[in-house]
């Protein structure tokens, strides 16, 4: 058990440090260094910056270093909390995504929610009553939802919600919260305005989690220990739900660490469409205006994050299978 | 059970002399979806490759005087006679709006037909012609008018450059999975057959990045390309971007048969009678699970599809002038845009059908790959 | 075709299969997986089901407690459980084949008057749930006792089949314990409620020799306490003779011959019969000979033979008779029933 825990922990340590070396590598591209072109920037918009200023900046990212040191250097900033300036919004990284970053999170973790509402009964309806009309409808919806890309869904939504309601189904709050502070209403608001956003982003996780626990539940339900149960008298209902179901929830908990990349990776392209105040128009704002300080800061936020949530599931599958927790 | 289950063994004496390969279509036939969905490639497939010539306008001919014109749809029939014709349309700029209305000319009548002519293109790269599927008579040659599916902001006729689109983003998709294949199969190969330290590393690259969120990623990639690229460049960029990624589930296909036939008892035999490694792998492994291969090579294609749209899409893959499913659902971006012209969304279906079919076809093909499924 | 009375028995038997079909309606075809089953099982004894792997054995003890997985079911005979007389009821016979096969009725039935053990006792313990969640669902869903008893119970019941240490164990999973004891387990499930009837489907296979003598002692013992009828399904003739009374021999599905567990052993008379016998090993044999084998495979189950199942692997086939006349199992002796033509020209 303590093996587990410390791969699982090493493992999640290994992919921090390799995304954190991929967006290195990320601001690091485009031609030119950052501090130039922020100068550049700066002096463009009318600001005059000293050359005592510029040398400055130099010396704290360490570009009169070697490549390494450099990304050293970086590291430890981050690590103080220091995420840089953004050029374009002149405003340090940090202030700029708080609240975004929280926002992408609760979406992900609504459509994380909302898949599993929908994909757990679903499938194991579906797998119950294989081959009946209701198996296939939910499994050709479920297919559906896999294979209609989550922004084109976004569109589509978006077109519906402006042709038949009149109204705008983007943003995830009203006009008249948009700015404001945080109180209870808004959070309502909020909630109000989460589900559908949610729902478009769950939909491919959805149709894949169904097909796992249909295919997963199909195998359980025919292993000799489901029998077993039936043969000492338990109703039908009683034994898919306590022991097949149980068995195909834990893969159901283990695709958690890829649902997680890939629902942070929908979050940021749904919220493009639905113009969410999430990281994902800020990222892509950024990437367009090659501000790689705040792009980068993006994409090791959310892929460090993704990576804390994928090891919270790795500890909750330890949980629920004994098979894991007694492994020494 | 035992009884059940041998009902599904096949008929002995009736196989016994088929090669897995048409064992695997016999039983691939077997699913009509599947089957209806290789077909449907196939004509994905032949549009690709014929792409001009479904073309009816020059797809990259801009036209102000035509933006953002609606649909039009082939008549057959004009009064009683079979005539197929379109009404010619006219366009004007509202004076209050100041946007184009087009208005229908009842009078005008284009005559089309099979085969008939348009603008000139070289077939296949080869034949120089300019005869499409759908054409319209030589006196109206040089006359644009046929547009099927309307035409997008700088009217361009979106039929046209939708058949172009399909070669680009379906070619992205075939090479982009090509190229994981050829990744995957080196490393999960590798780790699957050497095992020991080889099979680690591996697995913990695997593993690493299938928890790294993609998009982001490739967002980052591809905007650090340098913007005076050519065309061809940014494509193979692309496809590089997308399989760096993409190869980790198809290294985890091979890796894992890899493992199970290891320890196969025929692989075994087969090193116990001194084969030579190289055999063992080529004439024993490879036959068994190259199916399975091929399965997940089908359902891996779709990823690629939707991931070069997406960036397309939004502006950070292909850019025009290149023309791919992405570059062409940029224009469908805000919601204004598409509520008053819906078919910018068009080049949205072609993509769920693609993906679509090949799920399909790559169930089917996973299904049919089991020699002992059945 | 006649009941089969086991004539050294006189008292009524506590299950009676008669004439049981079962068939399951593939897309390629139906395959009658059971085809006019008859038997009887009283109180006490044994009855061995024998055969090669596929015959239907399994499937007729599935049958019995409506456990057939889909698309199989039931298409004629009959089933019938005989219930001694309650503080409710006087005695009465339930035919389970007429059941519905999730209705209270059948699960009554199922643990509380017919237990089940199979194979594989790793596969048949849940992997995610301890022994004693399991052991107490069995004692709950036929006694109305609480929580706390149906522990203590439980545990009782871990001491009776054998298992050392059983406060401990009975919070062990599957997975942590022997194959031995997990099957000792998988018993104390089966035996929750003292069924009256016990249908061991192969309960020794996946043993190894020493465990499976034990296990065999075990439902011996338990057997001689309970007054238990045990269905054996094996296709091992060693367990046969050592734990069966009565056997039954299987092939395709038919029961091809039915005796005692001595004249089985001692006076085999279908071809299949002696052929199994031949292919066993025996301890006392002189010549080191190879072991003989039954020419052929099982036919596959779509392509059932015509006439006698057996005719095609049969060394003693009568070409013309065989192969276009089915025989009718009958009796040739007391107790004693073959279904062979050979037997049939003979009497």
């Amino acid at each position: 058990m303590l093996t587990y825990l410390i791969r699982r922990f090493m493992i999640a340590l290994g992919t921090v440090w390799a995304i954190s070396i991929l967006t290195f590598v990320i601001i690091q591209l485009p031609p030119g260094d950052y501090v130039t072109s922020y100068i550049a920037q700066l002096e463009a918009s009318g600001d005059i910056v000293t050359d005592q200023e510029a040398e400055n900046l130099k010396r704290q990212y360490g570009l009169d270093q070697p490549v390494t040191m450099q990304y050293v250097k970086w590291v430890s900033q981050i690590m103080r909390g220091n995420f840089g300036m953004s050029m374009e919004w002149r405003r340090p990284v940090g202030d700029l995504i708080g609240e975004r970053l929280a926002l992408t999170v609760l979406l992900a973790l609504a459509a994380l929610v909302l898949t599993w509402i929908l994909a757990l009964p679903a499938g194991i309806y579906s797998a119950i009553r294989q081959y009946s009309p209701a198996d296939y409808t939910i499994t050709f919806l479920g297919l559906v939802g896999l294979a209609v890309p989550n922004f084109l869904l976004a569109l589509v939504v978006m077109y519906m919600g402006f042709r038949y309601f009149g109204a705008n189904v983007g943003g995830l709050f009203s006009p008249e919260y948009i700015d404001a502070p945080w109180s209870l209403a808004r959070c309502w608001d909020l909630m109000k305005h989460l589900w559908l956003p949610a729902l478009i982003l769950g939909a491919a996780g959805t149709g894949h989690l169904l097909r796992i626990m249909r295919a997963n539940l199909l195998d359980e339900i025919r292993k000799p220990y489901v029998v077993a149960a039936r043969a000492r008298g338990l109703q039908e209902h009683r034994v898919v739900l306590k022991y097949p179901v149980r068995l195909a929830l834990n893969p159901f908990i283990s695709t958690i660490g890829y649902t997680l990349p890939v629902l942070v990776s929908g979050s940021i392209i749904i919220s493009i469409v639905l113009s969410l105040p999430t990281v994902g128009p800020l990222l892509l704002k950024a990437l367009l205006a090659q501000d790689m300080f705040l792009a980068g800061t993006i994409i090791l936020l959310i892929g460090v994050l993704t990576v804390i949530g994928t090891f919270i599931s790795d500890l909750m599958l330890m949980w629920v299978d004994p098979r894991i927790r007694m492994e020494s | 059970m035992a009884d059940a289950s041998q009902t599904s063994a096949p008929d002995a004496d009736a196989r016994i002399d088929v090669s897995p390969a048409r064992l695997m279509w016999r039983r691939f036939r077997k699913h009509r979806v599947a089957m209806g969905s290789m077909v449907l490639l196939f004509g994905f497939a032949i549009i690709a490759i014929g792409a001009e010539f479904f073309a009816t306008t020059d797809p990259h001919l801009p036209e102000a005087h035509r933006s953002l014109m609606p649909p039009q749809s082939i008549r057959l029939f004009d009064g009683s006679t079979f005539r197929p014709h379109v009404l010619a349309v006219r366009g004007h700029r509202d004076p209050q709006t100041l946007q184009r209305v087009y208005e229908v000319d009842p009078d005008r009548r284009i005559p089309v037909r099979l085969f008939g002519h348009g603008y000139e293109y070289r077939l296949l790269g080869l034949i120089r012609t300019d005869r499409h599927l759908i054409g319209v008579t030589r006196e109206h040659k040089g006359e644009p008018a046929i547009f099927l599916l309307g035409t997008d902001v700088q009217g361009r006729d979106l039929w046209s450059r939708l058949m172009l689109a399909t070669r680009v983003s379906m070619s992205i998709g075939l090479v982009g999975v090509a190229l994981s294949l050829l990744i995957g199969i080196v490393l999960g190969g590798f780790a699957g057959y050497l095992g020991g330290w080889v099979d680690m590393t591996v697995q913990r690259m695997i593993e690493i990045l299938r928890s790294i969120p993609t998009i982001p990623l490739w967002m980052g990639l591809a905007a650090a390309m340098p913007r005076d690229w050519s065309i061809l460049r940014v494509y193979l960029a692309i496809t590089i971007i997308l399989s760096l990624i993409g190869w980790t589930e198809l290294a985890r296909v091979v890796r894992g048969r890899f493992l199970v036939l290891r320890e196969e008892d025929f692989v075994k035999a087969a090193r116990l009678i001194g084969a030579r490694r190289k055999r063992i792998i080529f004439r024993h492994m490879l036959p068994s699970f190259y199916s399975h291969i091929i399965a997940a090579t089908t359902v891996a294609i779709p990823t690629m599809i939707i991931s070069e749209t997406a960036l397309s899409f939004l502006g950070l893959g292909l850019r025009p002038p290149a023309v791919s499913w992405g570059v062409l659902l940029q224009q469908a971006q805000n919601v204004q845009s598409v509520a008053l012209s819906p078919w910018l969304m068009i080049p949205a279906i072609p993509v769920i059908i693609a993906v679509m079919a090949f799920n399909f076809v790559g169930d089917g093909l996973r299904d049919a790959a089991d020699p002992y499924g059945q | 075709m006649p009941p089969t009375p086991m004539a050294s028995d006189v008292c009524t038997p506590l299950l009676s299969v008669r004439r049981l079909k079962t068939v399951f309606p593939l897309d390629e075809g139906t395959v009658i997986a059971v085809k006019d089953v008859s038997f009887d099982l009283h109180a006490g004894r044994t009855l061995a089901l024998v055969g090669e792997s596929g015959c239907g054995k399994s499937v007729t003890a599935r049958s019995i407690l409506r456990l057939l997985d889909r698309p199989g079911r039931i298409e004629a005979g009959q089933v019938l459980l005989r219930r001694p007389s309650t503080e409710q009821a006087g005695p009465e016979t339930i035919d389970l084949a007429k059941l519905d096969d999730d209705g209270p009725r059948i699960r009554e039935v199922r643990g509380g008057e017919i237990g089940l053990i199979f194979q594989e006792p790793m596969a048949s313990l849940s992997p995610v749930h301890t022994i004693g969640n399991q052991l107490t669902e069995a004692i709950r869903l036929h006694r109305d006792v609480s929580k706390c008893e149906a522990r203590s119970m439980a545990i009782g019941l871990l001491r009776e089949v054998g298992i050392p240490q059983p406060q401990q164990r009975i919070d062990f999973y599957g997975f942590e314990l022997s194959g031995g004891l997990r099957q000792r387990a998988m018993i104390a499930i089966a035996l929750a409620c003292r069924p009256r009837l016990l249908i061991a489907d192969e309960p020794t296979t996946a043993l190894d020799v020493t465990t499976q003598a034990q296990i065999l002692q075990l439902l011996r013992q338990l057997q001689a306490q309970h007054e238990m009828a045990i269905l054996l399904i094996t296709h091992d003739l060693g367990v046969v003779a050592q734990t069966a009374d009565d056997v039954a021999v299987m092939y395709l599905g038919e029961i091809v011959e039915c005796a005692d567990v001595d004249t089985i052993f001692h006076d085999p008379r279908h071809p299949y019969t002696r052929a199994l016998l031949k292919s066993m090993p025996a301890m006392h044999a002189t010549n080191r000979g190879r072991l003989e084998t039954i020419a052929g495979s099982v036919p596959h189950p779509f392509q059932r033979p015509s006439g006698c199942p057996f005719h095609p692997r049969c060394p003693q086939v009568i070409t013309g008779q065989c192969d276009c006349q089915a025989p009718r199992l009958r009796a040739i002796g007391e107790s004693h029933q073959v279904s062979c033509l050979l037997e049939e020209a003979g009497s």
